[in-house]
């Protein structure tokens, strides 16, 4: 039941109802998945690399990280604008 | 085969050698998971930009909460990034809904294609780093009725009819509580002699 939500999702296409899809997703108990190691198998099936170049960045950030990253540019440009 | 996969080394061990300074814990970590983290985003989304936006943003609320000392170990690093990733999926969803966008198909428009890493250098990123937390620490300064409307407008995103809905007052109210926390946002920038410029 709960693998027939992930295949629901993966084959989701834009033209159906994105609130269902929503639903659907929020539905999803991915400790439940992942003890039962459906998951992995699952992705595991249609593996897929990773961007290398991803990696390099998030390796950049870790480095610069001192506190949380979170979406202040916008503001930022507001207060000095 | 590759070298990773003969490493025998529990997550764990990675994760104390991170917290404790090595920063090649963290390397060997996304590494190892990177590929069934980001496969999983891509099935769900179907979008290679908004999967790399989402994946990055996993990594970092990762290296977040490791440096927070907010994860525990309970033998499931695995399935605590997995669910990371979902919960950001499902935000990406909800705040998609909210903005009445629908299509991320890689074959369609694409609105969600966020370049906003695609040029950072390390310089960049850490100047970035340095203004959202003093921006951060600005915001936190305010009074609660300013701080909420900035959190409200600016990281959820709710226009200030939302807002006003929300929070029970009237449009004008919300505009008006804007207006003050912007210029006690600007004030405390002058007190304190801030340099927010991100160049």
């Amino acid at each position: 039941m709960r693998m027939n939500s992930i295949s629901t999702l993966v084959s989701w296409t834009s033209k159906m109802n994105p609130e269902d899809f929503l639903s659907e997703l929020e539905s999803i108990s991915i400790d439940d998945l992942m003890g039962s190691g459906d998951l992995i198998k699952f992705i595991d099936d249609s593996l897929i690399e990773a961007p290398a170049s991803l990696i390099k960045k998030i390796l950049c950030y870790s480095n610069a990280h001192r506190n949380m990253k979170t979406p202040y540019e916008d503001l930022n440009d507001l207060i000095l604008n | 085969m590759k070298l990773e996969n003969f490493d025998l080394k529990s997550d764990q061990y990675y994760i104390e050698r991170f917290i404790s300074g090595d920063k090649s814990g963290i390397d060997t970590l996304i590494t190892r998971h990177k590929d069934r983290v980001y496969t999983y985003i891509y099935l769900i989304v179907k979008n290679k930009d908004l999967a790399e936006d989402i994946f990055q943003d996993v990594f970092i609320k990762v290296i977040q909460s490791l440096r927070a000392g907010k994860y525990r170990d309970n033998g499931k690093f695995l399935a605590w990034v997995f669910r990371i990733a979902h919960n950001l999926i499902i935000d990406h969803f909800r705040q998609e809904k909210m903005n009445k966008v629908y299509s991320n198909d890689d074959s369609e428009l694409d609105l969600f294609n966020s370049e906003k890493y695609s040029d950072d250098n390390c310089e960049d990123v850490m100047i970035r780093s340095q203004v959202h937390s003093e921006v951060k620490n600005l915001v936190d300064r305010l009074p609660a009725d300013q701080k909420e409307i900035i959190v409200l407008r600016h990281y959820k995103g709710l226009s200030f009819k939302e807002i006003a809905d929300d929070t029970d007052v009237s449009i004008n109210t919300a505009l008006g509580r804007m207006r003050y926390a912007l210029i006690n946002l600007r004030k405390m920038i002058e007190e304190n002699q801030l340099n927010l410029l991100l160049s």
